[in-house]
């Protein structure tokens, strides 16, 4: 082998230089050249006899290596090992690992032809542990779950986390709204913080990227809403196409390299990479229809009660003064004056009496939803080249998007550019470099948490008005006083987003002896988000009276925000064979990571004629603002594995982390962990006895660590802030009310979990199973503060909070011949979340949706906590004596124990006293699952996924809105007499009628493929697919749907229904080309 | 080895060095905001807070200036709710038990009056700093109003509150927390007293307000609600009613005028119940009183409420009337222990008669005198009335209602409950009362 030696002499100078710089550890270098080589060479083909392209193949102990052409051929060249017995590695992600030992010999070669075995779920399989490690299963103590880009392309979706639904035991993923760019959230293992988000940590090819959600489209509603988190979360600029596999996590002692970042566990993601040979292109193309599931019931009966202006028709009454004042009049301006025809009846609830109009007259309804609705097309295209040889390979790709959201004028376009090279330098040395682009741009219309969103809108609005009739100049009319017409939301109001992204790697791989490995990653994230919002002047405000948070006179908004995210990982590993049956692996490294973002915003109001943006604002209106928030954290790691035998690993790690975010005395934290994994199943004693064909496999697992979180705490929330705000033309600065702690320090989760996973008859049965108990201490909370005592809350330390739980994953395999195979797998998952100290009794988390979100001492996280229906001691309701539903009452025993109350009844059994509250809902699923069926046909494979959760609480806000503006069906029925008069006006103050029940089941994915091979020359195979997305779900939700997240990307606010976009049953037809 | 290696060595070696080392130990600052010890130690640090006091209290639903007059609007009927979704807002109206300590404006209320009061204490404790006396004392006299009126509006909806800001603080009875609002601005009108303002603290300070006559007027104000009526007397007899003076909390379309951003803006909230103030057929007023047509907006479809201080995003909302100070001198003169009855009906007949170009807010009655008997209960009758005409939506109904004794029908509640924030967090929170 030529090298040149001036370039590999350098390059050997720059590792001593690391060594010394970062180790200061004595390791003797052994660099003495020798001219003896010996060729390695074969061809790696699969169970198929198909050729394998892109095997690995290593030299054991180094990475010394080549990867398998087109063909499967390979050749590797021994670089000074003459007479010694080395082994040669051949591996490849979803095989078994093969290893060939030798003596090499000067000068000779060697022919190793290999017929690789399938080894996903596995003992043996290669898995990525971290953006340096990798490491086989069996050597684990933790679970850690793969999915493949099968997967992805599968699952009929553009957005890469819809692939990973009901694909990973553990993972509960929720799409947070219907729109074309929705957010999607991931939490491993259930909710990790009360304060941060929960979302787990992402890493692409090494680098650290974002998920985070920055408002920049929808400004004009950020005073309005609470804790929800609006806007696309990130991920949603990434390729799925590009995505060769993604590593779950679930855990703290799996993540033990991330430290301080890693108690919401991490989501490894690996691009695909080119494999040397003839240059393959692949181009795909889809196109996808999408369109609502079901609608909600409205009522279109023509009756109303009262009058036909009157608003709230069915709760709203007159006092008992006015009431009496229709028939003895005072005189005075206070007196009611009855409209013709209009009856009453007395109502009393929660001890108040009250006279609704019992009369009915005539008017004519309208669904508004065949206005706002609408079906959706989309395309998907990609196209890639790969190839290279044995020293260079790379991939290239291109993709464009673009999906149409079921609410008119909603749509999301991306495309995407990829490159990665992976150039060998040496037979010690190995570079690679990934760099990808993408843009994307979103139309979205108001968020649902306003008034003035188009579900909202329908929602809030009495239906009887034909919103499509416009004045002569085509403008759209008014509806009911204060409300905007819906398709004002739909025409006049615009909200927009545009992103650049690029994230780029840069990896160094080098092994310059035996047994010694030095790899060094670098990565940036850099994106910046630009967004506008406008919502024109409403031609009818004059007539409409709309207040002022529905900017009567018009709105409009820019807004950017910069991102760069920069990481430097640098590891050390040193392989070693200590005696026979002993082998060490030991992994020092440091990590560095920086992450700035830059807000700008400007918004205005009162937009000048024909003006949409804020170039027309009114100078008054004009206010701007800026915000900057960056941290840094330096971390240093050292890890240590002992295999006995290849049969017991016990491996101890311990991290120590440095962040920014806190003062330099709770800056540095350590993060320790001990995991041991024993292969029983591998001794011979077993082998002997049991046997492949009962129990091929069976490894027990188990695992301790710690993990931090710093999602919880603002870069700043240490300091008490003192912020400007724009006042009068002076200059103002508001204290914060929100005190602060200076020694406020990282979130800290401790996880034991245990379990194995076992094989049964040749593999084809596997079964893992694990068990888990997270313990998490010194949670970040923003709790209450009396405000006597200056703020009206603080960020401390005062919180700690566990998740338990199971996770069990199942595949079957139960047939398999050469032209079918059928495969069959069940997950389950079940977590329970509790809070067990809060720093006060209970912290209430503001939402616009009037959903009671409480965090409580002693209840899972984010519990609805409210008034309740008063029911007997069977559970059926008490009812009134008018027939209605009523609040519970009694008395609350304590405000230090919130959960306890004792009911009181009156002489007639009927509830009295104070309205209590109590738990009403929960929206942490009892449990989640799914099953997945494939089945293939030589060519034909037709496959489907069952997804299901299970005890879950929705809180309906839209539900009990649609009764009280009275278009809803409760109230079609009490128009009709099928409910007593006064039925909804009675339950309307009583928060648990809104909470439903959200457990479902749903058809997620369904599909048929046909691939053809080689059907035309030129052409390997060309595949043709169809896919339905959420095609049907078994629910009992009355509702557009019973997965609703009005509270967007938050992890704390959840399970809410208010006005946001169902999710839409989508269909796509697919075609794939590999020349 | 050749030097370009030792050189490119030796520049990766600081790159690493540089990565791992330096890095560690940088602190990030929030540049756009500011720390306390950096905005309290600073004479123009804290005339901007002195300015985030009037922020806190007028800007915003949650600040006072909606949550006060609501609250008594609410509670004293003056408001009537015209859209049953506003729950807050509805269960204040309907007042009795259905007011529990998770109400959104009673905590609003609550909340920010003890903020504005341990903000105002922040200025308050750090005066020493500021040597000028202009600057000294007009600060301090513009924390020692907002003080006041934090501690007025909790002494007006709250029989207890707490004096101090501090953990677990113990609460103080409602006359003890009004003598402590009194001696606040009475040791601030000392201290302004001694020096003109000064061009420094009128170039910085949101403009608006005449300090020497709010504080008479306010330490009139407290003082008649605890009973002082000579001290109220003679404050009133302090403060200039001429035309030319008045004092406002200003707004403008980014500081929002909060009673019409929020509710008088349009018919979705609350708005005035109707045209006769909400007062019992023998209290009302003549269809000539001018300030029906000040107070009340009879167009169809407009808010009855948009009207007086509550046009417009802009509209500046007066701080103290003019009218209370005759209406408190009235209400002294027949309840101190020296009573003069004829020097009341003078007073009472300032405000029957004043044409609203004789008033500084343009607030007038142009009525003829009052010809009612002189007698201390009719009087008061009278000053009850005029009160409740004259000072309408200005949050001080509830408080006048039980001060003169009105039936209770005619209030929702007479004093407000705890907020479930301020119960669960400090153990000295006293039991709330039945009404």
């Amino acid at each position: 082998m030529k090298e040149n030696p001036y370039y590999n002499k350098r390059l050997r100078h720059w590792t001593v230089s690391l060594m010394v710089v970062l180790l200061s550890a004595c390791i003797v270098p052994a660099f003495a050249q020798g001219p003896t080589e010996h060729i390695v060479k074969g061809k790696v083909v699969d169970e198929t006899s198909s050729p394998l392209p892109g095997a690995s193949v290593v030299l054991a102990g180094t990475t010394t290596g080549t990867i398998t052409d087109g063909d499967g051929n390979y050749t590797l060249i021994l670089p000074n090992v003459s007479g010694q017995s080395v082994a040669i590695e051949i591996s490849f992600v979803g095989y078994r690992k093969s290893v060939n030992s030798l003596i090499a010999v000067a000068g000779q070669s060697t022919t190793i032809d290999v017929k690789m075995e399938q080894d996903q779920g596995t003992l043996d399989e290669i898995v990525v542990t971290g953006s340096t490690l990798r490491s086989a299963k069996r050597e684990l103590g933790n679970t850690i779950n793969t999915v493949n880009s099968d997967a992805l392309v599968r699952s009929g979706s553009n957005n890469l986390f819809s692939a990973l639904q009901g694909k990973v035991p553990g993972a509960q993923i929720t799409q947070n709204s219907g729109d074309p760019a929705g957010g999607m959230t991931i939490r491993l293992r259930g909710v990790k913080s009360l304060q941060g988000n929960s979302d787990p940590l992402y890493v692409i090819d090494g680098v650290v990227s974002s998920n985070s959600t920055v408002n920049v489209s929808q400004t004009a509603l950020v005073g309005q809403v609470g804790n929800e988190s609006l806007g696309n979360n990130r991920m949603v600029d990434i390729n799925p196409s590009d995505i060769e596999t993604m590593t779950v996590l679930n855990g703290a002692a799996a993540a033990a390299q991330y430290g301080s970042r890693a108690a919401n566990g991490v989501v490894l993601i690996t691009t695909k990479r080119g494999k040397s040979g003839a240059p393959r292109l692949t181009f795909s193309t889809s196109v996808t229809m999408n369109e609502l599931r079901k609608k909600v019931p409205i009522t279109t009966y023509g009756k109303q009660y009262g009058f036909a202006a009157l608003r709230l028709h069915t709760i709203g009454g007159i006092s008992p003064a006015q009431f009496n004042s229709i028939a003895n009049p005072t005189g005075t301006s206070s007196d009611y004056i009855p409209q013709p025809g209009e009856t009453f009846v007395p109502i009393t609830r929660d001890g108040a009496l009250t006279y609704l109009r019992s009369n009915l007259v005539d008017v004519t309804r309208y669904d508004y939803q065949d206005q706002i609705f609408r079906k959706g097309y989309g395309t998907d295209n990609n196209i890639s080249l790969s190839g290279g040889n044995d020293k260079t390979q790379y991939f290239t790709s291109f993709a464009y998007t673009k999906n149409e959201g079921i609410i008119k004028g909603t749509d999301f376009t991306r495309y995407n550019f990829r490159v990665r090279v992976d150039q060998r330098l040496a037979s010690w040395a190995k570079l690679s470099a990934g760099i990808s682009y993408s843009n994307s741009f979103s139309d979205e219309k108001a968020n649902g948490n306003v008034f003035y969103s188009p579900i909202n809108s329908v929602n809030i609005t009495n239906n009887i008005y034909d919103i499509t009739q416009r004045d002569a100049a085509g403008k759209l009319l008014a509806v009911e006083p204060t409300r905007v017409n819906p398709l004002s939301t739909i025409e006049d109001m615009n909200f927009t987003q545009r992103v650049n992204r690029t994230v780029n790697d840069l990896q160094l791989n080098l092994t310059p002896f035996k047994g010694f490995g030095i790899d060094w990653v670098m990565g940036v994230d850099t994106y910046s988000q630009v967004g506008q919002s406008l919502i024109k002047p409403y031609p009818y405000q004059a007539s409409a009276g709309l207040p002022p948070e529905r900017y009567p006179n018009g709105y409009a908004a820019n807004a950017s925000n910069t991102v760069m995210l920069f990481n430097s990982d640098l590891s050390m590993s040193y392989e070693r064979q200590l005696t026979e049956d002993l082998k060490l692996n030991a992994i020092v490294g440091t990590n560095y990571q920086f992450q700035r973002s830059e807000f700008q915003q400007a918004q205005g109001q009162t937009l000048a004629p024909f003006i949409t943006t804020i170039s027309g604002a009114s100078s008054t209106t004009v206010t701007a603002n800026y915000g900057l928030d960056q941290f840094s954290l330096n971390g240093y790691f050292a890890q240590a594995t002992f295999g006995y035998k290849n049969l017991a690993f016990i491996t101890g790690a311990i991290r120590r982390d440095k962040s920014s975010k806190f003062s330099p005395s709770q800056a540095n934290q350590n993060y320790p962990k001990l995991s041991a994994s024993f292969v029983p199943s591998d001794m011979e004693f077993w082998k002997n006895n049991v046997g492949d064909k009962v129990i091929s496999s069976l490894k027990l697992r188990t695992s301790w660590g710690q993990a931090g979180n710093l999602t919880g705490l603002g870069s700043y929330d240490r300091f008490w802030q003192f912020s400007p705000v724009a006042f009068l033309g002076r200059n103002t600065i508001v204290p914060s009310s929100q005190l602060a702690n200076q020694n406020v320090k990282p979130e800290r989760m401790t996880e034991f979990e245990y379990g194995l996973d076992i094989a049964f008859m040749n593999n084809r049965i596997n079964l893992g199973a694990t068990v888990y108990n997270q313990q998490i201490e010194d949670l970040v909370v923003n709790r209450t503060l009396a405000s006597s005592e200056g703020g009206t809350s603080i960020v401390n330390n005062v919180g700690t909070m566990e998740n338990k739980g199971i996770e069990i994953a199942l595949n079957i395999n139960p047939v398999r011949t050469r032209d079918f195979n059928w495969d069959v797998s069940f997950i389950y998952s079940r977590n329970r979340n509790k809070v067990l100290k809060l720093g006060s009794p209970t912290i209430a988390i503001a939402t616009n949706s009037g959903a009671p979100v409480y965090l409580i001492e002693g209840a899972p996280a984010s519990v609805f906590y409210g008034t309740a229906i008063a029911r007997d001691a069977s559970g059926n309701p008490i009812m009134t004596s008018a027939g209605g539903l009523q609040s519970e009452k009694g008395t609350q025993n304590s405000s230090v124990t919130p959960l306890d109350y004792t009911p009181q009844r009156d002489a007639n059994g009927q509830p009295t006293g104070a309205n209590i509250r109590k738990i009403i809902g929960n929206p942490n699923p009892n449990f989640t699952g799914s099953f997945v069926n494939t089945f293939s046909y030589k060519n034909l494979s037709f496959n489907f996924l069952v997804d299901f959760v299970q005890g879950v609480s929705v809180f309906n806000a839209d539900k009990r809105t649609r009764q009280g503006v009275g278009i809803g069906d409760y109230i079609e029925k009490e128009m009709k007499g099928q409910l007593p008069r006064g039925y909804v006006y009675a339950f309307y103050n009583t928060e648990e009628w809104r909470v439903d029940d959200g457990s479902f089941v749903k058809l997620r994915e369904i599909g048929v493929s046909y691939e053809f091979k080689n059907p035309i020359k030129g052409i390997n195979s060309v595949n043709l697919g169809f896919t339905g997305r959420n095609l049907i779900s078994w629910d009992n939700y009355n509702g557009f749907d019973p997965e609703p997240n009005s509270g967007g990307n938050s992890d704390i606010v959840r399970g809410v229904d208010f006005g946001n976009v169902p999710i839409p049953r989508s269909y796509r037809v697919q075609l794939t080309a590999k020349f | 080895m050749k030097y370009t290696n030792m050189k490119s060595i030796s520049r990766l070696t600081s790159v690493i060095i540089m990565l791992f080392l330096v890095s560690c130990d940088k602190e990030y600052i929030n540049p756009s905001s500011a720390s306390s010890n950096q905005v309290l130690t600073d004479v123009n640090g804290l005339i901007s807070v002195a300015n985030g006091l009037q922020y806190k209290y007028s800007v915003g639903q949650a600040s006072p200036e909606y949550t006060v007059i609501s609250a008594s609007g609410l509670l004293a009927k003056e408001l009537t709710v015209l859209n049953a979704g506003n729950l807050n807002e509805l269960l204040l109206q309907q007042g009795g038990a259905t007011v529990i300590g998770n109400n959104g404006i009673v905590t609003n209320l609550w909340n920010q009056s003890n903020l504005i009061k341990s903000n105002a204490k922040l200025i308050l404790d750090n005066l020493n700093l500021v040597s000028d006396q202009g600057t000294k004392g007009a600060l301090q006299a513009h924390a020692a109003i907002y003080k006041a009126l934090a501690l007025g509006n909790l002494a007006m909806f709250w029989q207890q509150a707490p004096l101090s800001v501090e953990k677990n603080a113990t609460f103080t009875d409602r006359i003890s927390i009004l003598k402590e609002a009194i001696s606040t601005l009475e040791a601030a009108n000392t201290e302004l007293a001694k020096a003109s303002i000064s061009s420094l603290f009128t170039s910085r300070i949101a403009p608006g307000i005449d300090y020497a006559n709010t504080i008479n007027a306010l330490i009139a104000r407290y003082a008649l609600m605890t009973g002082d009526y000579d001290k109220a007397l003679t404050a009133a007899n302090a403060v200039n009613l001429a035309v030319s003076v008045k004092s406002v909390m200003n707004h403008d379309d980014a500081s929002q005028n909060a009673m019409f951003f929020s509710s008088f803006g349009a018919r979705n909230n609350t708005e005035p119940v109707d045209a006769n103030f909400s007062l019992p057929v023998a209290l009302q007023t003549l269809p000539a009183d001018k300030r029906i047509a000040f107070f009340i907006n009879s167009t169809a479809g407009k808010n009855k409420g948009n009207a007086s201080f509550f046009v417009a995003n802009t509209t500046a909302v007066p701080i103290y009337r003019p009218g209370e100070v005759t209406l408190i001198k009235a209400e002294a003169y027949v309840r101190r222990t020296s009573q003069d009855l004829n020097a009341a009906v003078t007073e009472l007949n300032k405000i029957i008669t004043k044409a609203p170009s004789s008033d500084a807010l343009g607030i007038g009655a142009g009525l003829t005198a009052y010809a009612g008997p002189v007698t201390a209960p009719a009087i008061l009758d009278e000053i009850y009335k005029q009160r409740c005409i004259e000072l309408y939506l200005s949050g001080l109904r509830l408080e006048d209602s039980r001060r003169f004794a009105r039936p209770a029908a005619e209030r929702g509640r007479d004093f407000l409950p705890y907020p479930f924030s301020e119960r669960d967090n400090n153990p000295n929170t006293p039991a709330d009362p039945a009404n």
